[in-house]
């Protein structure tokens, strides 16, 4: 086989490709629009290689020019590399000014990833040349501060939108570290978990908000996959839990009062996706999906069932919460089409069966009931969810609507 | 669509605040503020080098070693005859003027680095190991009662004109 002939086979396996030839095939799209679209997808595939390609490149200038600033070559006089910095963030602001006036697209995005990063060296820069002792919480809010609203006016495209989103994040841990070292161990972990919860709302919020998706849709395309992210690492993370005995520490910890603030944080979270879902509604109408909803406080409540549960250590609870919490991400992946979603959550609960299995190596026998434990759980929440879901079909004929 | 002008405001913004806060920094190091050199030490000996910073602790050189009143959160510099080397230090309350020759200084975070140049970090780092040298840094004492950090000193030498006469072999013979 031709090394030419090989690579149209690959081709042809790749899922996109085998999709349409199904569809094709189902008599659903005619040959001339299976020729097209896949005309389409190849132009598009290949744009979307120079556009990873292109930030890959940014993305490593950025980090050589961080690695000479931090090398602090003592051969230059410290005001001559402040100058030349300047100059270099100069260019980049030229180069965003230019490529705004003439409307191109590429140079513009990249323009402003440059100043961006930029912005960040010549901060570390300068508190490198007078010796400033200021932590990384003070340098990152400072660089946000400064460089966010020309990144937001020049940046349009996830190319910006998501090293920003990053950038916030890191920010936001920094400053929280800071202040929870200096507030006493409950009140730290009110906070963290306050932070935790609230963030990826305010992230899902953001990226849910019409106005800003007027103006700017792919940061709103970005912070919605952020707040979905954060989300899913946060419930998935809280899984792991169990494998800690936490009944001891945490009633250390929370003592009376402390596990009613924390309840109250909790409560606070879901009750703010409840009343953010409501007030949908009302300006919507009752027509629109639930998946969201039920995902967003489902992964709220993966995430702090373990804390107010304060469990001994159960490790076998810790598999059984990460295959139902993957369980509803792959569920509401297949609700809202999120295809790669559902892939996800397919892999990643096969990868823990197997995971259980390795757990639970005692002998042959207790092995096997773990298995075939995990097999019914699968079997038994797959049934579940179909019959919730033929429920609330039924429901939705019922009032004369199609919810789904 | 945002106008011409907040779109040029967002650009010059960045060049806007770190020039300013450039020029204040040149300006507290090229000012009138006094400065004291301090000897320091290594804050911690299994980790001297943190990146390529040289992390470090004051060897104040107290007057008095009475327990200081919970209110003093200040030190006070005197000269110790030595010029503003190796200055006299008094705990003292931060309302307390200072007078003369002396400056009024919040008290320094325990823990402090200096950033020092990669290609001479590790011999740097031995060096100051070592027992053969005195490190001290200059600190100008700002009438906020802040200190901002000018230079590091190598037996009295600013580090830059040390290493530039400094070869490590030298040293490691010895």
């Amino acid at each position: 086989m031709s090394a030419k002939n090989a690579m149209s086979l690959m081709a042809a396996m790749s899922g996109t490709v085998r999709k349409i030839r199904r569809w094709e095939k189902a008599r659903i799209i005619t040959a001339e629009q299976r020729d097209a679209i896949l005309a389409y997808e190849k132009e598009y595939r290949g744009k979307r290689l120079a556009r990873g390609l292109i930030g890959l490149a940014l993305f490593a200038i950025g980090l050589g020019i961080l690695s000479i600033v931090a090398a602090n070559w003592m051969h230059i006089p410290g005001g001559v590399k402040i100058g030349a910095h300047s100059i270099l963030n100069a260019a980049a602001a030229t180069a965003m000014w230019k490529a705004a006036a003439k409307d191109n697209k590429w140079w513009r995005e990249g323009a402003s990833f440059i100043f961006f990063a930029l912005n960040l060296t010549l901060i570390v820069l300068i508190g490198q040349v007078f010796q400033l002792s200021g932590n990384w919480a003070c340098a990152l809010s400072l660089w946000l501060a400064i460089s966010s609203p020309a990144l937001f006016i020049y940046g349009h495209t996830i190319m910006n939108a998501g090293p920003w989103m990053i950038a916030l994040i890191a920010t936001i841990f920094f400053v929280l570290t800071d202040i929870i070292d200096n507030v006493g161990e409950l009140n730290s972990f009110l906070i963290g978990l306050a932070a935790t919860l609230f963030i990826p709302l305010g992230f899902l919020a953001a990226g849910g908000s019409e106005k800003l998706a007027a103006v700017r849709p792919h940061w709103t395309a970005a912070a919605f996959r952020m707040g979905i992210i954060l989300l899913i690492v946060m419930a998935t993370g809280a899984s792991f839990y169990w494998y800690a005995d936490l009944s001891n520490e945490l009633r250390d910890l929370l003592g009376g009062s402390g596990y009613v603030y924390m309840l109250l944080i909790c409560a606070a979270a879901i009750g703010s996706v409840y009343g953010y879902d409501l007030l949908r509604r009302r300006k919507n109408g009752d027509g629109h999906d639930q998946t969201g909803v039920l995902f967003v406080i489902g992964s709220l409540a993966s995430s702090i069932i373990p804390l107010v549960l304060m469990p001994d250590s159960i490790s076998f609870m810790a598999a059984v919460h990460f295959i139902a919490y993957w369980v509803l991400v792959g569920y509401a992946g297949y609700r809202i089409g999120w295809d790669q979603l559902v892939s996800h959550a397919i892999t990643l609960i096969t990868l823990r069966i197997i995971a259980v299995y390795v757990e639970l190596f005692g002998g042959l026998l207790l092995t096997g009931f773990g298995l075939i434990g995990g097999g019914v759980l699968l079997l038994v929440t797959v049934r579940a969810a179909r019959w919730v879901q033929r429920s609330i079909k039924q429901v939705s004929y019922e009032g004369g609507e199609d919810a789904i | 669509m945002p106008s011409k002008i907040v779109k040029l405001a967002a650009l010059i913004l960045p060049f806007a605040v770190l020039g300013v806060m450039t020029g204040h920094n040149i300006m507290q190091r090229h000012g009138t503020d006094p400065a004291w050199q301090v000897k320091i030490a290594a804050y911690d000996p299994r980790d001297l080098l943190y990146g390529h910073y040289l992390r470090y602790r004051y060897e104040w050189n107290y007057r008095e070693f009475a327990t200081p009143a919970v209110t003093s959160r200040c030190l006070l510099l005197s000269p110790s005859g030595m010029d503003h080397k190796d200055p006299y230090v008094q705990t003292v309350d931060c309302d307390s003027a200072a007078s003369g020759g002396n400056s009024v200084i919040e008290m320094p975070n325990p823990e402090n680095r200096y950033l020092i140049p990669e290609e001479k970090a590790e011999d740097l780092d031995r060096l100051f190991r070592g027992s053969d040298h005195t490190f001290r840094v200059e600190l100008v004492a700002h009438g906020d009662r802040s200190i901002s950090t000018r230079n590091l000193y190598v037996d009295d030498t600013p580090l830059e004109e040390f290493l530039r006469n400094w070869t490590p072999d030298e040293e490691m013979v010895r």
